[in-house]
């Protein structure tokens, strides 16, 4: 089945839509679960939660945002991080301690950045985009990225490293902590 | 700013993105290697006969195809394939690396060797099809995609190529090649579109991890074969010759005979006792000495050198053994020095198909000798053989029985020559010409890919090929009544 029937019949709540989803893209999604759950039972928990989440939101998939495919992988990508998320829940903190929220100044500054980056994320090459993608969005390994581009680790960080401080650079400086 | 603040940026920036559909694409587990592999089976499979394309496009393929199934390497049938990968690279290189010797020629021209070569190839890439086929296959049954019949058709393809090699007549022609071409680029066609399909689907695939990086392995494999091909150049830059210090002659009373008749002095002392022995009855000794540039340049009074270096000396001895029976001895001999000595070749011609007053070269003997530090050495021929030279004259394309001898003199001696003693019959008996047409070919431009010899530069594999010159040595001995002479 071609993905523009699977797409069709997800929109219109089709449960082959489903199944045919689970046959030609399970491994995909499987694939980017795996990195942020190692665990095969979470994964399997997880699943169920990604096949709601697509079922939910097929009516809304507008494919001039971008490919099926990237909307599936951000898809199982945030319920992977949610279902880690409520499986490691934060420590509660004390409450003698300063609260963590930022100050509408530092919302400011974070949000002004957030526009620097972006567009220094739009101009790295597609390469090192993926790169990047690779490691904070798909929250892949550095072994799993070394293996899937035929490099090594070493090479892979210290392209992350020159990835980073050229970002570093495009957001007004340099400094290591 | 920190490095953790700017992983925090990241963080939140990337929360809600959606990568774009370059990024999504690329981000594959066997994306990589799949291209690899395609490009380098299409690369290692089409040669072009043009600027070395040969063999560089399947020195390059067969890096590249290890390169593809080095990450699919645990994954069911590539593992095998990428072994057989691995020692097919090892075989191009080496094979690329001997092209650049001087010894390639001989082997090249010897059946065994070829053979030998043929079928190891042929079951090693027969192997690797079938394993890359079983690899596939799986890739795309776990991936649920349907693969047709195009991986049994890359097996047939490669099996029908290496029959038409082994068959007994010619079948390279143009309609072959291309109606091959088009084959082969039609299962390339649907191999890349089946790879497309096993790419987008074929998640569960796990890449072998590697330590030594792809672009890094290549740029050593691809620096290993051009070192090999120096290695070749550097380590034999001449035919490999059994160089022994020349025996002291034995026999003297059939040469002072044989001095007494005419036969020049330089030349007797090249040969061996059993050669001088055999002209023990001989009844007349005719010589005729000539002096040529060895450099193909003899037709040019311009280039004229002086004194031209290469002298021929071509002695005719009468036997009575059949009535009309000459031993021709053709003696060159470099008398003074030229720039490089690579392969040297000659081959010597009796009788035309057109000219009947002559048998076929009888019998024949000769060696290569040489003096260094004043001591004169000798070697058997590289080659000193009969067979059918297929040449281009205005009768069309008539082979001749000639005699070819191959062999290399070595650069850092003096006096460097050859030899060689045929047997002749007119059947002519009152009146007759023996014209022994000779052609030198001489190597004076080192490189060469794929070497070739003299020999070969003969029969016709000259295109693109500038390292040779050609002389060509006429002496007519004519008889006519009791007195025959050379002319």
């Amino acid at each position: 089945m071609v993905e523009s029937e699977i797409i069709k019949l997800l929109k219109a709540h089709n449960e082959a839509g489903l199944t045919a989803l689970q046959e030609h893209y399970g491994p995909f999604i499987d694939y980017i679960l795996r990195p942020i759950l190692p665990e095969t039972a979470d994964r399997e928990e997880c699943l169920g939660e990604v096949n709601l989440k697509i079922w939910d939101s097929a009516p809304s998939y507008d494919a001039e945002k971008g490919s099926f495919k990237a909307w599936l992988g951000a898809i199982a990508r945030n319920c992977a991080l949610n279902h880690r998320r409520k499986a490691r829940p934060a420590e509660e903190l004390s409450e003698d301690l300063p609260s963590q929220d930022p100050t509408p100044e530092e919302q400011t500054i974070t949000k002004e950045r957030l526009g620097e980056l972006h567009e220094a994320l739009r101009r790295l090459t597609d390469s090192d985009r993926e790169i990047i993608y690779r490691k904070y969005f798909y929250m892949q390994s550095e072994k799993q990225i070394a293996a899937e581009k035929g490099t090594t680790v070493r090479a892979i960080e210290g392209r992350l490293y020159r990835i980073k401080k050229r970002l570093r650079e495009a957001l007004g400086g340099e400094s290591h902590e | 700013m920190s490095d953790r603040e700017l992983e925090r940026l990241l963080a939140l920036e990337l929360e809600e993105a959606r990568p774009d559909s370059v990024t999504a694409r690329a981000v594959n587990p066997i994306r990589r290697s799949m291209r690899l592999l395609l490009l380098g089976l299409a690369m290692s499979s089409v040669t072009l006969d043009i600027l070395c394309l040969n063999y560089i496009l399947p020195g390059l393929g067969s890096i590249l195809m290890l390169l593809g199934l080095r990450s699919l390497r645990q994954e069911k049938g590539f593992k095998a394939a990428f072994y057989i990968q691995l020692f097919r690279t090892g075989l191009t290189m080496a094979a690329n690396g001997l092209r650049a010797a001087a010894l390639w020629p001989l082997l090249a021209g010897s059946m065994a060797f070829m053979v030998w070569l043929s079928v190891i190839s042929f079951l090693l890439t027969t192997a690797e099809m079938l394993s890359l086929r079983r690899g596939l296959k799986n890739l795309a049954s776990g991936a649920g995609v349907k693969t047709g019949g195009f991986l049994w058709a890359l097996v047939i393809w490669y099996i029908v190529i290496y029959g038409l090699t082994l068959l007994p007549f010619p079948a390279s022609g143009l309609t072959t090649g291309i109606i091959a071409l088009g084959a082969f680029s039609l299962i390339i066609w649907n191999l890349w579109l089946l790879a497309r399909e096993i790419t987008e689907a074929g998640f569960s695939v796990r890449p072998a991890e590697v330590k030594i990086g792809t672009f890094t392995l290549a740029a050593l494999l691809a620096a290993l074969s051009v070192l090999l091909v120096v290695l070749g150049y550097v380590l034999c830059p001449q035919l490999p010759m059994n160089w022994q210090v020349r025996e002291e002659p034995g026999e003297t009373q059939v040469r002072e005979k044989l001095l007494s008749m005419g036969f020049p002095d330089y030349v007797l002392e090249d040969l061996t006792d059993e050669e001088v022995l055999r002209f023990q009855d001989a009844e007349q000794v005719l010589c005729y000495v000539r002096s040529y540039n060895g450099d193909g340049t003899d037709g040019n009074r311009a280039h004229a050198a002086d004194p031209k270096p290469l002298r021929v000396t071509t002695v005719a001895v009468k036997l009575p053994v059949r009535l009309n029976t000459w031993r021709i001895v053709r003696h060159l001999e470099y008398t003074q020095p030229v720039s490089f000595y690579g392969s040297e070749a000659f081959y010597i011609r009796n009788a035309n198909s057109y000219d009947w007053f002559f048998s076929r070269p009888g019998d024949y003997s000769g060696r290569v000798l040489c003096d260094r530090d004043g001591v004169s050495y000798a070697a058997p021929y590289a080659l000193l053989t009969e067979e059918n030279l297929y040449a281009r004259s205005s009768y069309g394309h008539s082979p001749y029985y000639v005699l070819f001898g191959l062999y290399s003199l070595p650069n850092d001696a003096r006096r460097q020559r050859c030899y060689v003693i045929v047997e002749y019959t007119a059947y002519n008996t009152l009146s007759y010409y023996l014209q022994p047409w000779m052609e030198y070919a001489h190597q004076d431009v080192p490189l060469q890919y794929p070497v070739i010899s003299g020999k070969d530069w003969f029969q016709g594999e000259r295109s693109f090929n500038y390292s040779f010159r050609r002389t060509q040595i006429i002496s007519l001995l004519q008889a006519k009544g009791d007195n025959p002479k050379f002319e």
